[in-house]
Formats: C-alpha cells, sequence, structure tokens
C-alpha cells in the first residue's frame, strides 16, 4: 500500500474539481489541498458530509422527571476494499502498476443543534467509523 | 301598573343573557384549551381539569396517542431518500432509517468498480448558516466516478491480452462512495403535566464496498 505520495505544487486543475484521472494525471484536490499519486492505482475514494441536524425538546415547567426527549442518531461505518493483487515483474514492460493503493476519505461534520426547553432532553448522537484498504 | 312589564322584560333578558353564558362555556369546554396541528391535539396545561381522569398527575408517561414507527430500508439500487421533520406532540414517534448493502464489483466492469452515491436529507436541509448549499457535497465523487466510468481507469498492468480482454474500453479500477445526510430535524413537545413526549430518529449507514476479482479474472488482469 502506498500512502499519497507528494503534494502537487503545480498544475492543478483550477476549478475546484478532481482531475485523477484526467489531463493532469493523477491529481486530487479537494477544497484544502491537492496530491498528485500515481497514475495507475487502486483506488478507494470516499466522502461524507454531515450536517445541518436538529434535535428541539419542549418539556413543561411543572414536570417533576424529565419525561420529554427528542434524539437524533446517525450512524455511519463504511468500508472500502480495492482487493489484492500480485505485483507484476518488473521485467515487463507492460507492467504500470505494482499493487499501488491509494485511499481517500474527506469527512465534514456540519452543525447539529440540540436544544431543550423545561424539564426535557434533546441529544445529537454521531458516530462515523471508515476503513480503506 | 306600568313596573310589570318592566320587570318581565328585565327577567327575559335576564333569561336569555343566562342561556347565552352558559352555551359559551360548554363551548369552552370542547374547544378551549385545545390546539390542532395536522392530526395532532395538544392540550394546555389549563384545560387539564376537562381530560379524564386517565390524565391526571398521579399517572406517569402517557400519552395521548399510539406510538408510531417507522422503517425506511435503503441500498445501492435506492440509495436516496428525503425524509419529513419528525414531530412528536404529547406521543411516541421512532423512525429507523437503514443502509446496509455490500457491492462486490459491478459486473458490467468485470467487477472493478464500484460506485455509489448515499444521500439523505431532510426539510430544513438548506435553511441553517447557508451551509447545506455553500459545501462541496459529494460533488469531486461524483466527477470522480463520472470521469471513471466515462474515461475509465487504465486496467492494472495492461498487456497485449489485457487489451484483448477488455477490447478497445479500458476498465475503471476502485471503490468511489458518497455519504450526505443532511437537515434532519427532530422534536418533541409535551404539554401535559404526567405525560411524555419522544422522538427518536435512528440513522444507521453501513455501505461496504469490495472488489474480489474471481482468479481468472485476476490472471487476465496481470
Amino acid at each position: 500500500m502506498l500512502s499519497v505520495p507528494v503534494m502537487a505544487q503545480q498544475g492543478i486543475s483550477g476549478n475546484g474539481g478532481v482531475d485523477i484521472l484526467g489531463q493532469n494525471g493523477g491529481i486530487f484536490e479537494t477544497e484544502g489541498s491537492a496530491f498528485r499519486f500515481p497514475e495507475f492505482q487502486d483506488t478507494n475514494a470516499g466522502s461524507v458530509t454531515v450536517g445541518n441536524d436538529k434535535a428541539l425538546a419542549f418539556g413543561n415547567a411543572w414536570q417533576k422527571s424529565p419525561a420529554t426527549f427528542a434524539t437524533n442518531n446517525l450512524e455511519i461505518k463504511k468500508n472500502q476494499d480495492s482487493g489484492v493483487c500480485t505485483c507484476c515483474s518488473s521485467g515487463n514492460a507492460s507492467c504500470q502498476d505494482c499493487c499501488i493503493k491509494v485511499n481517500i476519505d474527506q469527512i465534514k461534520i456540519g452543525s447539529r443543534e440540540s436544544m431543550a426547553f423545561g424539564f426535557a432532553s434533546a441529544t445529537n448522537n454521531a458516530k462515523i467509523v471508515t476503513n480503506q484498504q | 301598573m306600568n313596573l310589570k312589564p318592566k320587570s318581565t322584560s328585565a327577567l327575559l333578558v335576564g333569561f336569555l343573557l343566562i342561556f347565552f353564558f352558559s352555551g359559551l362555556v360548554v363551548a369552552e369546554q370542547h374547544s378551549l384549551g385545545q390546539l390542532k396541528i395536522g392530526n395532532e391535539t395538544i392540550i394546555f396545561p389549563w384545560a387539564m381539569q376537562y381530560i379524564p381522569d386517565i390524565y391526571s398527575p398521579h399517572s406517569s408517561s402517557i400519552s395521548l396517542s399510539i406510538p408510531t414507527k417507522d422503517d425506511i430500508i435503503m441500498n445501492s439500487t435506492n440509495s436516496t431518500a428525503m425524509v419529513q421533520d419528525l414531530s412528536a406532540i404529547n406521543s411516541e414517534k421512532v423512525r429507523d432509517l437503514l443502509y446496509n448493502d455490500s457491492q462486490n464489483g459491478d459486473p458490467k466492469y468485470q467487477g472493478v468498480f464500484n460506485t455509489v452515491g448515499i444521500s439523505v436529507s431532510g426539510n430544513g436541509k438548506d435553511i441553517v448558516d447557508g451551509w447545506a448549499s455553500k459545501g462541496p457535497k459529494n460533488k469531486y465523487i461524483e466527477q470522480l466516478a463520472d470521469k471513471a466510468s466515462r474515461l475509465g481507469v487504465p486496467q492494472r498492468n495492461a498487456t497485449a491480452e489485457d487489451q484483448k480482454f477488455s477490447s478497445e474500453k479500458r476498465d475503471p479500477y476502485g471503490n468511489y462512495l458518497g455519504i450526505d445526510v443532511r437537515g434532519i430535524s427532530v422534536s418533541a413537545i409535551n404539554t401535559m403535566d404526567g405525560g411524555s413526549a419522544v422522538a427518536t430518529s435512528n440513522i444507521i449507514i453501513n455501505p461496504v464496498q469490495i472488489i474480489n476479482l474471481a482468479p481468472e479474472v485476476e490472471e487476465k488482469l496481470r
């Protein structure tokens, strides 16, 4: 397995897109950075975007114990496996890939609000597990 | 002599007024203190004296309506869902959304390419801070998968045999996955003394992408 080897300094597509398969040859650009990696690879690319979630609980003020519950549970567990391969012979001119792998994962968590009024409980739970190999 | 008709008319007016106000009181018992929102009815605390005994303060965890549970099942062929805001008013509501699917290589690409975009969105997805509308969403994943499927990634260790195997088209190789969950809103409102309100949203997303080539395909890709 080979992680992203070189930070791209130039030749990055300027439109904020991705060019890992295009003319610039193996450049992956995200919002904050860009990476160059070999053109021939086994790729796992993942993106998780979560946000703007709300949990609101309005309990009454004369309740002796909380009996108002708003719960927002989110669990994401993703697995990506691009498989295994046997490295080809270096003497083979057509051998372009020695089982190089590239794993790309971008996770963005936006706002998750919880508000409770009175005797009440509001909860946002988020659990994200990712695996790439 | 002139006083008698006056007293009679005063009595009549008095009876009418009493009848009118008593009618109002009866109407109050059924309308005031209650608020209908869609299919839900909120009973305000000051109307509690008209509620039957089962809603007395001594009874606990009492709901006005039967608990409801919704199940949403998603998979790679049904990977987009739009859900309504979950709101429980003096009641109990549960919504379970489950994505649990595995991709083992698209046969169209000889088992070397997986792609899926999973999206779950609620009503308020674009309201707060404009975050959702400004966000990158899964743009790059979409572009990436599009390019992969359109152009094809050079297959591993391409040889003349490989070219024969895949004819003119080069095969994409990799797993491409985008997950987007936003705008999920849950609210619980309890207006009754001794009552309860529970709103629960459970979203579980478990995608698996595996490229597990058959031995003959693996051999040809070498």
